[in-house]
């Protein structure tokens, strides 16, 4: 379990920002018009592609796989989730940010707590 | 990816490599390989240097045999291993076919390495053959996911990693008993994705 809190520091900023420019992007592109359903396929794939970037530099700072797991996850259901709201009724960018942000806080809490249960010896 | 592709790859990887690994992902498993590392002994064998940042982690006075087989990346090792207080020689080598004999050293140690070998077993087959008997392979290496949902995101993943950089869903555990390695003990570092494992 991490407990430096430049790292700890370091999770919940990368999370919060991927879920937040993922969640904006969503609430700018998916509109009314669109089928639930393929607004949140469209979410997780472009919520992934947008994560790239942002991962790789978060990565620099804060870690590899630490980094980078959490943050595939957040941007994967921060797409999906605002992708879904917003084919459902209108979502503005600020509320898509929010939304995909605090999706990030407790994807992080849920990798922290698969980390203390995996952790130590395994096959 | 065959073993050239694989070399050209790592070749093109070593400019960048310090600036995307020393800071993060070097300062947060640093304790860990401090770790890892502190059992050397005897005659060593590092497999593969790359561009020599875990010597840093190394315990002083040892005597260590590295190989990469990128020239790049060694290139870049060199003024790290001539800084290392001990004994430590650079040599250019492909882990599936290593130039030594057999039974040649006491440790075997590696760091994120089977997630680029392109046959992993061959080589780790290799190092089984130029290990003592009794001797220890000790491996800091990140591998495939066995739980949803990391596991489907790292099958997600393989194919842009692997173009770039090492592949994320392999079963290097698997690996090492396919090799031949009998007594085999994995400890998850992070998820059960970046494991240390030992095996004799």
């Amino acid at each position: 379990m991490e407990t430096r809190p430049y790292f700890i520091f370091g999770d919940v900023v990368s999370n919060v920002l991927v879920g937040a420019v993922v969640g904006a992007a969503m609430a700018a592109l998916i509109s009314v018009a669109w089928p639930m359903p393929v607004a949140m396929l469209v979410g997780m794939f472009l919520g992934m592609a947008l994560c790239v970037p942002i991962q790789i530099t978060c990565s620099l700072f804060f870690g590899a796989f630490e980094v980078m797991i959490p943050m595939m996850l957040t941007s994967m259901l921060a797409g999906m989730v605002v992708a879904m709201r917003a084919s459902m009724l209108a979502v503005s960018v600020g509320d898509g940010a929010l939304w995909g942000g605090c999706i990030g806080l407790p994807v992080l809490a849920f990798t922290y707590a698969a980390n203390a249960m995996l952790a130590g010896e395994a096959r | 990816m065959s073993t050239a592709e694989a070399r050209k790859k790592w070749d093109d990887a070593a400019r960048g490599f310090d600036f995307a690994n020393s800071r993060g992902p070097e300062k947060r498993w640093g304790p860990l390989k401090q770790g890892f590392f502190a059992p050397m002994q005897g005659k060593v064998f590092f497999l593969a240097v790359g561009t020599g940042l875990d010597i840093q982690f190394f315990p002083t006075g040892q005597d260590i045999t590295g190989i990469d087989f990128s020239p790049r990346m060694l290139e870049k090792a060199q003024p790290r291993a001539a800084s290392y207080d001990g004994k430590m020689e650079l040599r250019e080598m492909d882990a599936q076919h290593l130039d030594f004999a057999d039974d040649t050293f006491d440790q075997v140690y590696t760091s994120c390495t089977f997630c680029s070998v392109p046959d992993p077993v061959q080589g780790l087959r290799e190092l089984r053959r130029v290990l003592k008997p009794g001797g220890t392979l000790r491996m800091f290496e990140h591998t495939g996911s066995r739980w949803f949902p990391f596991n489907a995101m790292l099958h997600l993943m393989n194919p842009l990693a692997r173009r770039f950089g090492p592949e994320v869903t392999r079963d290097t555990p698997g690996n090492v008993r396919a090799a031949g390695f009998q007594d085999v003990r994995v400890r998850n570092v992070y998820l059960d994705i970046v494991r240390m494992i030992e095996a004799t």
